[in-house]
């Protein structure tokens, strides 16, 4: 893009400007990304495009305009979507931008007399859509080379959140952004006299009203599908819940026999005046009622929490964990503000869970215990569980990098805190009592 | 004076700890306590808070963890409001691992686990004399306490176990370092400085207790706890740190 006919040295100045605005607008979204309110962060990402996009506007370089439109768009779109909170994964993304934008600039670089005779030539042939559907493919094949290549990266994570149809949308809309800049510069380029500055500004609201309504679609169709998801994996936990329902109250019923025959033999023992006898009856009673608060953790103790999808993920995690021999206490009261925040907190409670788990995994009489209850204003979510005597301290399993799980599977505590700073209104804590660790994951209603 | 009063629903357990409590008050002459009240209903307790004025009390309360609601913990919350200088003394079956989660929402002041008698004799006594003969210095420990609120609760931590303040990077995010505990809440430095003055300015993002320092190294700019933990001090509060330290 840009005037075909730009002097190599105008071009460089180009390049360099552009790299040196992106690297700011990287820098600065990032920090702000990471500290400030979305609808701020939003606002001031919207400035520095404008501000950026104005000022490759007098360098009559329409085409990073775009790019730089389409980088807030992507930005948008992570603080839109409910379920993507990577930071990590935005700066990712936000660097594959860099590398489109750089690939293109060498491109022009590269070939700068090549374009322009491309350009000439369709011009004087009458044939400009075909220059611009080459200039389109060569565009779009760095792209997608990118994409490829940047697939196996973080973007993996990204893919996951998002649909065939979503992204095609994305890909036409950016496309035809592409071309409608072309087209203005290139009227500009035959009528210098009319002002370049003038087709910019009308361009910067076309394609700022464009790129919003696309990303309206885009993200709605994220949202429904990550929805969709989400339903498809609570009525898988509710199948579970109903399983493990029958199973209580068959357990129930055998330990309500085993309860009665303990105290027919009691009563024996007692009748026969054997004192002995009756003590060993009264241990086996209260053994009998310890081993079985063990093995039936109170799954109905669920119900308290007014939403499906925290309800499903404690579920699920439990299951896990009785599965690997842990006994799991559940303590929960009513939560009804419970609905307001199931979207953020589902990831954070299933790596707390999770987290938990594998720690009982290596300590030998394991136990977890997971509370929650709302009081005075504030959602409180303990998961307590058994550690090792050596383990170290709670600012050691904190630091940056430590994971107690094994390489590649999920993230440590640290990653964990970073998800819950980009909330306002939540607070993470931990605390460790002799050879039992606390994380309370506190959220302000 | 302090109140003593008495719940538990399991009538022959409450007798045995309304003897037990009235033989110690007998024994030991205890001038600053007097027995209020024994009942099955937590309410009554509530609705004899609702007639005194400034009146605090020890509170033997029966939690009935496991099974149905957490009873007792909504009393003990509601005791607390009434009575926020209130020592409350859960007595339970269940085990310490149970009661340790439940130690952030109310603060008791102790357990006494429902295991033999001779036991829960021992914890009631202790708890009585301590109730008894530390009124001063339980006035003393309670300005030594930093307390923090959220939504409409507040939390306490004792400034002596205290590490230092941190920054956390966002805006009004801050954390609390201390030996086994690390908690975040909403706040500002200047405010906590401003309320606890011995605290250090180690930097633009810390506030140190300087009680816990146990090593300053001037080279790397560190200080170091009793706990072993580190903090950075900037270079411009070097010299001042070492000045109040005078090294």
């Amino acid at each position: 893009m840009g005037s075909f006919n730009m002097t190599h040295t105008i071009l460089w100045y180009n390049f360099w400007m552009d790299i040196v605005n992106q690297f700011l607008t990287v820098v600065i979204f990032t920090i702000i990304c990471r500290t400030e309110f979305k609808s701020r962060f939003l606002l001031l990402g919207g400035v520095i495009s404008v501000v950026g996009a104005t000022l490759d506007v007098l360098h009559n370089d329409l085409g990073y305009l775009t790019l730089l439109l389409f980088l807030d768009g992507v930005i948008w779109i992570y603080h839109s979507d409910p379920v993507a909170t990577y930071n990590q994964l935005m700066f990712s993304f936000m660097i594959v931008i860099i590398g489109i934008t750089l690939a293109f600039r060498l491109l022009m670089l590269q070939y700068p007399i090549f374009l322009s005779q491309i350009g000439t030539y369709a011009i004087i042939n009458g044939k400009m859509l075909l220059s611009y559907i080459l200039i389109m493919v060569s565009f779009i094949a760095v792209v997608a080379m990118l994409i490829r290549e940047a697939y196996h990266w973080k973007i993996s994570r990204f893919s996951a959140y998002t649909n065939k149809k979503a992204q095609i949308i994305v890909a036409i809309f950016l496309t035809s952004y592409v071309i409608v800049i072309m087209a203005m510069d290139q009227m500009a380029l035959f009528n210098p006299k009319d002002g370049v500055f003038l087709y910019a500004v009308l361009s910067v609201f076309i394609l700022a009203g464009a790129i919003f309504g696309g990303l309206m679609i885009y993200v709605t169709v994220v949202i429904r599908r990550n929805r969709q998801l989400l339903h498809e994996q609570n009525y898988q936990n509710l199948a579970l819940y109903l399983a493990e329902l029958e199973t209580s109250y068959t357990k129930l019923r055998h330990f309500k026999h085993d309860y009665k025959n303990s105290l027919l033999t009691l009563k024996i023992y007692q009748q026969q005046a054997n004192p002995l006898k009756v003590f060993d009856a009264l241990d086996q009673l209260i053994n009998l009622e310890t081993q079985q608060t063990h093995e039936f953790p109170a799954i109905h103790e669920l119900d308290q929490i007014q939403s499906i999808p925290i309800k499903g993920i404690i579920y699920t995690k439990v299951l896990t964990a009785r599965e690997k021999n842990i006994p799991t206490t559940l303590r929960i009261e009513p939560i009804p503000d419970a609905q307001k925040f199931e979207w953020t907190i589902n990831e954070i409670l299933g790596i707390l869970l999770d987290n938990a788990i594998q720690a009982s995994e290596f300590v030998g009489k394991p136990r977890i215990e997971i509370i929650a209850y709302e009081h005075l204003g504030v959602v409180e979510f303990m998961i307590m569980n058994k550690i090792d005597e050596s383990t170290q301290s709670v600012d050691w399993m904190m630091t940056s990098g430590h994971t107690t799980k094994k390489s590649g599977q999920g993230i440590g505590l640290n990653s964990l805190q970073e998800q819950v700073s980009e909330h306002e209104n939540m607070f993470f804590s931990m605390q460790r009592e002799n050879n039992c660790v606390k994380a309370i994951l506190t959220i302000e209603v | 004076m302090r109140f003593i009063y008495l719940c538990e629903d399991q009538e022959m357990q409450r007798k045995f700890y309304e003897e037990s409590i009235l033989e110690q008050l007998r024994c030991n002459q205890y001038n600053q306590l007097q027995y209020r009240l024994s009942t099955d209903d937590p309410e009554d307790i509530l609705r004899d808070l609702n007639g005194l004025i400034n009146q605090s009390g020890i509170y033997f309360l029966d939690i009935q963890l496991g099974i149905g609601r957490l009873n007792g913990l909504e009393t003990a919350s509601r005791i607390r409001q009434a009575d926020p200088e209130g020592l409350i003394v859960f007595l339970t079956a269940h085990d310490e691992f149970s009661l340790t989660a439940l130690q952030r929402r109310v603060q008791p002041f102790d357990y006494i686990i429902k295991q033999d008698n001779q036991h829960e004799l021992k914890k009631i006594a202790a708890d009585l004399h301590f109730a008894n003969e530390n009124e001063v210095e339980l006035s003393e420990k309670k300005e030594s306490f930093f307390s923090y609120s959220m939504g409409k609760q507040v939390f306490q931590e004792p400034i002596a176990e205290i590490d230092c303040f941190e920054t956390t990077g966002i805006p009004h995010k801050i954390v609390c370092r201390m030996e086994n505990k690390e908690i975040e809440f909403r706040g500002e430095l200047n405010e906590i400085s401003e309320r606890f003055p011995t605290l250090f300015r180690g930097s633009k993002s810390t506030l140190i207790n300087l009680k816990r320092i146990q090593t300053l190294n001037i080279k790397k700019r560190k200080v170091a706890f009793v706990d072993g933990k580190e903090c950075k001090i900037s270079y411009r509060q070097l010299s001042e740190l070492r000045k109040v330290l005078g090294k």
